[in-house]
């Protein structure tokens, strides 16, 4: 049985070219393609390809922020970037595993890179897809799966996480989603615009208006154009306090 | 641009002006008046000092400066050495002679005094010494601040996005086996833009930089596909000055900024008007775009580097008689400038 491979790549003529090369290589078949991040993660869900060939820069969703989401998928496909020309975001991902290739690509180092990448296991693929701390490629979106259906969540627009068993509601201005990202991660990528105030809930830095106390005694944070009731743990009080002075 | 023809012997300021023969003067009386200043002991002998010493290195000055201006209409350009020996000579030539005069006609005991001429003669020179290198240092100066502006200019010199030229290799690539026509014509498009880009002129015609743009439109249409670029071209072909020179690369990079920010983080694309008018004095560009979906990376949202770099060079060939602005509503995004008519 062949290899799936997956082409993304938001100009036509360079998913034409690459489609043209693997035709070349013996074992490997596309089987779908893209235009961009968002198009990518429903086709990996439809056609579970093995490999995905991924365009850096794209619209709605660009190549780095798809990774990511691929990356919490159960059974993640490889991933091999394409990229015009040396992109620092790239920087961010592991560079042991399969890397990138910069295009236009050559016949002999796409098979290079497709060999690398069919003998990677689960583990290995999930490697290559992590990003080292510190260096982790901005993340602009939520990405939130719904019966087949991909919803993309401006960051700006998400005013608080929750966490409940076992998935995260996300609230937003337009209304809330279930993601299964957990709070760790969400925590990791976002910390420069939401803060811990519960060990179940992040909430956006900006949307905080202040402190109040409830009937119960408790202390609550109060937000901005909505009026939803979230509490902060005594643990994480003198934080949020500190925050909310500090502004 | 050249500040050298406007020197006096190569590295003095231009002495022969109104203006500059005035500061001379004053320079001069300054310096009679310290020289007046360490000798009086009373104020009547300040008042006598001052005349003394104001006539004897005025005429020095003037008589000197006059020379040198007439020596240099022959003798433009000598080496930093002679044009010192020159300038000593001189003023040590015209000291002599007010000493002399000083000597013989103005003292009240006429005689000739040794000492008085060696003194006249080494407070001169030092004198000179030091307004020479004052002038020596200001002009090393300003030649190292003109390199300094020319330089700026050419790390202004708009240079192409290197993902432009690796995307369109990539086009080409694949069109070699699809359409081998279109891909030389996609060729010659490319060799034509690296042309234009690598062109050290300071002026082209504006054909030649409509000629590129349209070039590096039609790479993009192909990059992108027709679905994505649409262009509107919104000028009226009998009446623009097309042999107007300008500024090279001023009208392509907006152009590609446009693209760049505007068109490609959409998903369906849109479309990019390029408009220009003849406005008698100035002639008006305009490049238009949608506005990129919120999300676009900041790097899609651009920073506004190639403005800035857009409004310096502007600034640096035109002066103020051109501009450039930033028009940005809810769906539109518009950089538009004017230069004149040169």
């Amino acid at each position: 049985m062949s290899i799936k491979i997956l082409v993304v790549d938001d100009e036509e003529f360079a998913r034409e070219r690459v489609k043209g090369l693997i035709a070349r290589c013996a074992d490997y078949e596309v089987c779908a393609e893209a235009e961009n991040g968002a198009e990518a993660i429903k086709m990996v869900e439809r056609h579970q390809p093995d490999i995905v060939l991924m365009d850096i820069s794209m619209p709605v969703l660009d190549g780095l922020e798809s990774a990511r989401e691929l990356s919490f998928m159960d059974n993640p496909p490889a991933v091999i970037f394409t990229t015009a020309y040396g992109e620092y975001a790239l920087e961010a991902f592991s560079t042991k595993a399969t890397g990138y290739l910069m295009k236009p690509i050559r016949q002999e180092q796409l098979l290079q890179s497709l060999e690398q990448a069919r003998s990677l296991n689960r583990l290995q693929r999930l490697e290559m897809l992590e990003q080292k701390n510190g260096k982790r490629s901005s993340r602009k979106h939520i990405c939130a799966r719904m019966r087949g259906n991909l919803e993309l969540i401006p960051i700006e627009d998400v005013v608080y996480f929750q966490a409940d068993q076992k998935y995260v509601t996300v609230r937003h201005n337009g209304g809330e989603v279930i993601i299964e990202e957990s709070l760790k991660s969400l925590e990791t990528d976002l910390a420069d615009r939401f803060i811990r105030i519960h060990r179940n809930a992040l909430v956006a830095k900006n949307r905080i208006t202040g402190l109040t106390k409830s009937d119960m005694g408790r202390t609550q944070v109060t937000l901005d154009r909505i009026n939803d009731q979230l509490e902060v743990s005594r643990r994480h009080l003198a934080e949020v306090r500190r925050f909310v002075r500090g502004r | 641009m050249s500040m050298s023809n406007t020197k006096t012997l190569g590295y003095l300021p231009n002495l022969c002006v109104p203006a500059l023969l005035l500061r001379t003067l004053m320079v001069a009386e300054l310096f009679a008046f310290v020289l007046a200043l360490s000798v009086a002991r009373h104020f009547q002998d300040f008042l006598g000092a001052l005349g003394l010493h104001s006539m004897f290195i005025l005429w020095v000055a003037l008589a000197s400066v006059l020379s040198l201006c007439m020596i240099n209409r022959f003798y433009r350009a000598p080496s930093v050495r002679v044009a010192t020996l020159i300038v000593i000579s001189v003023v040590l030539v015209f000291t002599l002679i007010a000493a002399f005069i000083t000597m013989m006609l103005i003292r009240p005991v006429p005689g000739f005094d040794v000492l008085f001429l060696i003194r006249s003669l080494i407070i001169s020179s030092v004198i000179t010494l030091a307004i020479l290198r004052y002038f020596y240092v200001q002009s090393q100066w300003e030649i190292a601040a003109e390199a300094d502006s020319s330089a700026k200019y050419e790390a202004l010199q708009s240079r192409m996005r290197p993902h432009f030229l690796f995307n369109s290799l990539n086009t080409v690539a694949h069109l070699v086996h699809k359409d081998p026509d279109v891909a030389e014509e996609a060729i010659l498009d490319l060799a034509d833009i690296m042309r234009t880009t690598l062109d050290r002129r300071t002026r082209i015609t504006l054909k030649e930089e409509l000629d590129l743009t349209i070039r590096y439109l039609r790479m993009e249409g192909l990059r992108l596909g027709k679905r994505r670029l649409t262009v509107n071209w919104d000028m009226d072909r009998n009446s623009l000055p097309f042999d107007m020179p300008i500024l090279p690369l001023i009208l392509q990079p907006l152009v590609e900024n446009a693209i760049y920010h505007g068109i490609q983080p959409r998903k369906d694309g849109g479309t990019l008007t390029v408009s220009l008018y003849d406005a008698g004095e100035h002639l008006v560009v305009s490049v238009t775009n949608p506005l990129p979906p919120d999300t676009a990376s900041a790097h899609q949202k651009g920073n506004h580097i190639a403005q800035e770099n857009m409004r310096s060079r502007l600034k640096l060939a035109y002066g103020d008689r051109a501009n450039l602005k930033i028009q940005k509503t809810a769906q539109q995004y518009r950089v538009s400038f004017y230069i004149p008519k040169e």
